[in-house]
């Protein structure tokens, strides 16, 4: 590589690392989140598998960005959910021993992040915001992604956003909805409780949450029948709101509008 | 020996995934095209033809194994060769050779050397 290209390396490279410390800053109030909806409901062999990755991912990227105390932490933490999930049957319930372990590592885990933050002196992850992703939305135009099975319900409500200005995407289920957010950051997902087959709604709410790229994303859940528990459980995994359904799509379009208004002014103000 | 120009990637973390393309381009000169999911690669592969695919082995939705099998049944690609990276002890090499892969890259990698090590694996699956 001659002198120019190599500058020009180093300068990228240094942006990414704006954006990887971004993303442990993010994983210190994700752990926090976790260890909160933990104390609602014990944490079942999915919710171990969802940490699992949280710190898998982070293993194989601190020491590439030069962090070899978060690779070194993600690993440690990594090889004990591993060993955690052999035990687990599918739909099982953690116990309590294991469970003050798991809490123990996603701490160990948390405090390296921050310190990592602190030490590279961009703890306020607004001072670390590389964005490296589409975001085809503006404060005017806003962009919302609708994830319903209900293909009426998805185009009613999608036609009625898009008469009052914003853009949308619909997905038909989970998947395509994460594989959507991969690519592309919404300003806000309508996201259908009840979906049916593969992976439901509270699910999707808990994989857009704890995963530090999607967390800042504003979630409204879509419900039919609803339980308290649920409605609960939903605010506390990080839903900003609970829309009923048959939903009354002028209420529900000025309802998305005062929040992604809102959204745009915080962000300005940071 | 075939010339190693294409490279199609994935990986489910952003901030890897325009690492490992700045550090197969910049620093390899190799065209570089990278994805988000296994699904996405599945879709692109038949679009853009790769002479090499480089799956990340730990991805929610669909892995590195699972896009593996799934991209063997597309047109042109029975046969291309494929390179996984894994941060992971669990699986060895061995087990993703077994599988048909023609190596691994160990995450975390260095990328200034990513280029290098991957062109090591294309020229020893090539020469042996």
């Amino acid at each position: 590589m001659d002198d120019v290209k190599r500058q020009e390396f180093v300068k990228a490279f240094f942006q990414l690392k704006q954006a990887y410390i971004r993303r442990l800053a993010n994983t210190v109030r994700i752990i926090d989140n976790i260890l909160e909806l933990e104390k609602t409901r014990m944490p079942k062999r999915e919710d171990v598998m969802r940490a699992q990755a949280l710190v898998h991912g982070l293993a194989g990227s601190g020491t590439t960005f030069g962090f070899p105390q978060i690779t070194e932490i993600g690993h440690q933490a990594d090889y004990f959910f591993e060993m955690l999930l052999r035990e687990m049957r599918e739909g099982a319930v953690i116990d309590a021993d294991n469970y003050k372990t798991m809490q123990s590592w996603l701490r160990k885990t948390q405090n390296i992040c921050y310190l990592t933050c602190h030490e590279s002196h961009l703890e306020n992850p607004a001072l670390a915001n590389g964005n490296i992703y589409i975001t085809p939305g503006t404060r005017e135009h806003a962009h919302i992604l609708v994830v319903d099975d209900d293909p009426e319900v998805a185009g009613a409500i999608a036609q009625a956003l898009q008469a009052r200005g914003m853009t949308t995407q619909i997905s038909s289920n989970a998947e395509d909805g994460l594989h959507y957010l991969a690519r592309v950051q919404p300003d806000l997902v309508l996201l259908d409780l009840a979906l049916q087959g593969g992976i439901d709604g509270l699910e999707t709410l808990q994989q857009i949450k704890q995963n530090s790229e999607f967390v800042d994303i504003p979630v409204v859940m879509l419900v039919t029948r609803y339980t308290e528990d649920d409605e609960k459980f939903a605010r506390q995994a990080g839903a900003l709101d609970y829309i009923r359904k048959p939903v009354d799509v002028t209420k529900l379009s000025d309802q998305v509008l005062g929040i992604v208004k809102k959204q745009y002014d915080k962000a300005q103000s940071i | 020996m075939k010339k190693l120009e294409r490279i199609l990637c994935v990986d489910d973390e952003s901030d890897m995934r325009m690492l490992i393309k700045m550090s197969l381009e910049n620093v390899g000169g190799y065209e570089v095209s990278v994805c988000t999911s296994g699904q996405e690669l599945l879709e692109n592969a038949a679009r853009w033809y790769a002479d090499l695919v480089v799956l990340d082995a730990v991805m929610p939705l669909m892995d590195g194994m699972e896009t593996m099998k799934r991209l063997r049944l597309l047109d042109g690609y029975r046969d291309t060769p494929v390179l996984f990276m894994t941060g992971k002890a669990k699986e060895s090499e061995a087990d993703f050779k077994a599988a048909g892969a023609i190596g691994i890259i160990t995450k975390p990698f260095d990328p200034i050397y990513l280029a290098q090590d991957v062109q090591k694996i294309w020229e020893s699956a090539h020469n042996g």
